[in-house]
């Protein structure tokens, strides 16, 4: 006889966000704005923002603002919901988030952000992208 | 040139369901069977090491589990939680540094015994990513998307991709038999363009070259950064660097490898890494991971079936490609070569 022993794990964790981290979510939750970080030898500018550049390994002293628009960099639909990569404007890395108020998605679809009204410092605070009816 | 060589291996057949044997016992289907093959005993076996996610297991140090089926008991025995074909470079460096002559490497998937979409979710980053509700079959889904904008390809690719490896499973008795309906699971992707989630095992014995076997001709590996946006999901990414390394290593070039056994979540997958390691060869004739796909074992079966075409005479080259993280943050490349 096949017997099996059913069992489910549930332990709460408590995972600080950091410094670059930290500011990037509680002016999402303060301000309902997103800051990247750039690294001052690559210029790249990394969104959510790293205290250190994961490229050159310098300290990212200098912070942008960036979004709250930007443009679907690729996007899928399935079970779990409907997400995007979407490239802020004015970062290089693309921010992963959900679609939403959307007919339909294109890639290189304009999306705005749509905030919560009551926000907590998550990326939750963010419902989601809505398309603006542009394209790029 | 590893002075390490692939001595025996062997595999569970891979299926959705297997209420029959719990993990432990996988690993000694694949053990016993190796060593009875091979004619190997573990008392001449010097070390262990096991791939095995405790995430996917359920449970902390989740390969205490294995070592008992591994032949353990008195020997150092260690781990890594990527997948089997990182296991191996781990196995290989204990033998060339000179301090064992022998490891065992086994690995194990049991995706039946908890929800493989939650598992994935548990994956990405708990402050930006995981919160969105994201799992492995998404993230596929964004990456094949990339992939057929940035080649200005039909969906219709995904779909012959999968019905070749679909057919080259059918021929394959350990793959695993499942029901699609080709409805869309992950935008572009369709349920039978994305690997299935298997239980199954695999085993390898590596042991110095003077055993004779197979050699481990060379490998590479690379790692990528984690977050989806910070890559080009469009690109094979960090694959042709470890690629390269791999060739370098072996002294060989991507048109002298013979066979490719490629680890491709999706059937995106399949055409995208073939591109990254530049290999012009027949591509998973086993079905690859499209044809089955137990968790961390994964790519240690592409080692086992690249491992046993060279054995057969079907192959002179070979390479086996392995995978860690979510569309292919991480990749393995071993090239095998017969014994001239």
């Amino acid at each position: 006889m096949d017997v099996a022993v059913e069992g489910r794990i549930r332990i709460p964790y408590r995972w600080p966000a950091g410094r670059a981290g930290g500011m990037f979510l509680s002016l999402l939750a303060s301000e309902g704005r997103f800051v990247g970080s750039r690294c001052a030898p690559c210029r790249r500018v990394a969104v959510p923002p790293t205290s250190r550049c994961c490229r050159c390994h310098v300290e990212c002293a200098e912070t942008v603002p960036v979004g709250p628009e930007g443009t679907i960099v690729t996007w899928t639909s399935s079970p779990a919901g409907l997400f995007a990569l979407i490239r802020l404007d004015g970062a290089d890395s693309a921010l992963l988030h959900r679609i939403v108020e959307a007919s339909e998605v294109r890639t290189g679809m304009r999306v705005a952000a749509v905030f919560e009204k009551e926000r907590k410092g998550s990326i939750l605070d963010v419902a989601g992208f809505r398309p603006t009816g542009g394209v790029r | 040139m590893t002075g390490v060589s692939i001595l025996g291996a062997a595999q569970t057949r891979h299926v959705g369901r297997r209420d029959d044997a719990n993990y432990m016992e996988l690993a000694f289907e694949v053990v016993e069977e190796l060593l009875a093959r091979t004619g190997w005993t573990h008392d001449r076996v010097g070390t262990v090491i096991g791939a095995s996610s405790d995430f996917w297991d359920g449970r902390t140090i989740s390969e205490i589990a294995i070592q008992d089926a591994a032949g353990a008991a008195g020997k150092s025995a260690s781990k890594v939680s990527m997948d089997g074909a990182f296991a191996l470079v781990y196995a290989a460096a204990r033998i060339a540094s000179g301090a064992f002559q022998t490891c065992l490497v086994v690995a194990h998937g049991k995706a039946s015994e908890g929800n493989p979409r939650k598992i994935a979710n548990a994956g990405f980053d708990p402050l930006y990513q995981r919160p969105l509700g994201i799992d492995d079959h998404a993230a596929l889904g964004l990456q094949a998307r990339a992939f057929l904008e940035g080649r200005k390809l039909s969906p219709s690719a995904l779909a012959e991709s999968a019905a070749q490896s679909r057919e080259a499973a059918a021929r394959n008795p350990n793959a695993h038999r499942r029901e699609t309906r080709h409805v869309l699971e992950a935008d572009p992707l369709h349920d039978d363009e994305i690997a299935p989630d298997s239980d199954g095992a695999c085993a390898v014995l590596l042991g110095a070259s003077t055993f004779g076997g197979v050699e481990l001709a060379g490998f590479g590996c690379a790692t990528d950064e984690h977050a989806l946006g910070a890559r080009d999901l469009g690109q094979a990414g960090v694959l042709p660097k470890a690629a390269q390394e791999a060739y370098r290593r072996a002294g060989l070039g991507p048109r002298e490898i013979d066979v490719a056994e490629i680890h491709d979540a999706s059937s995106a997958q399949t055409l995208l890494w073939r591109e990254g390691l530049g290999v012009a060869c027949p591509v998973n004739p086993s079905g690859g991971a499209m044809g089955a796909q137990p968790g961390f074992a994964t790519g240690l079966v592409r080692v086992l079936e690249a491992y046993e075409r060279i054995v057969r005479g079907e192959a002179r080259t070979a390479i086996a490609h392995g995978m860690t993280g979510f569309v292919g943050q991480a990749h393995c490349v071993w090239i095998l070569r017969r014994r001239s």
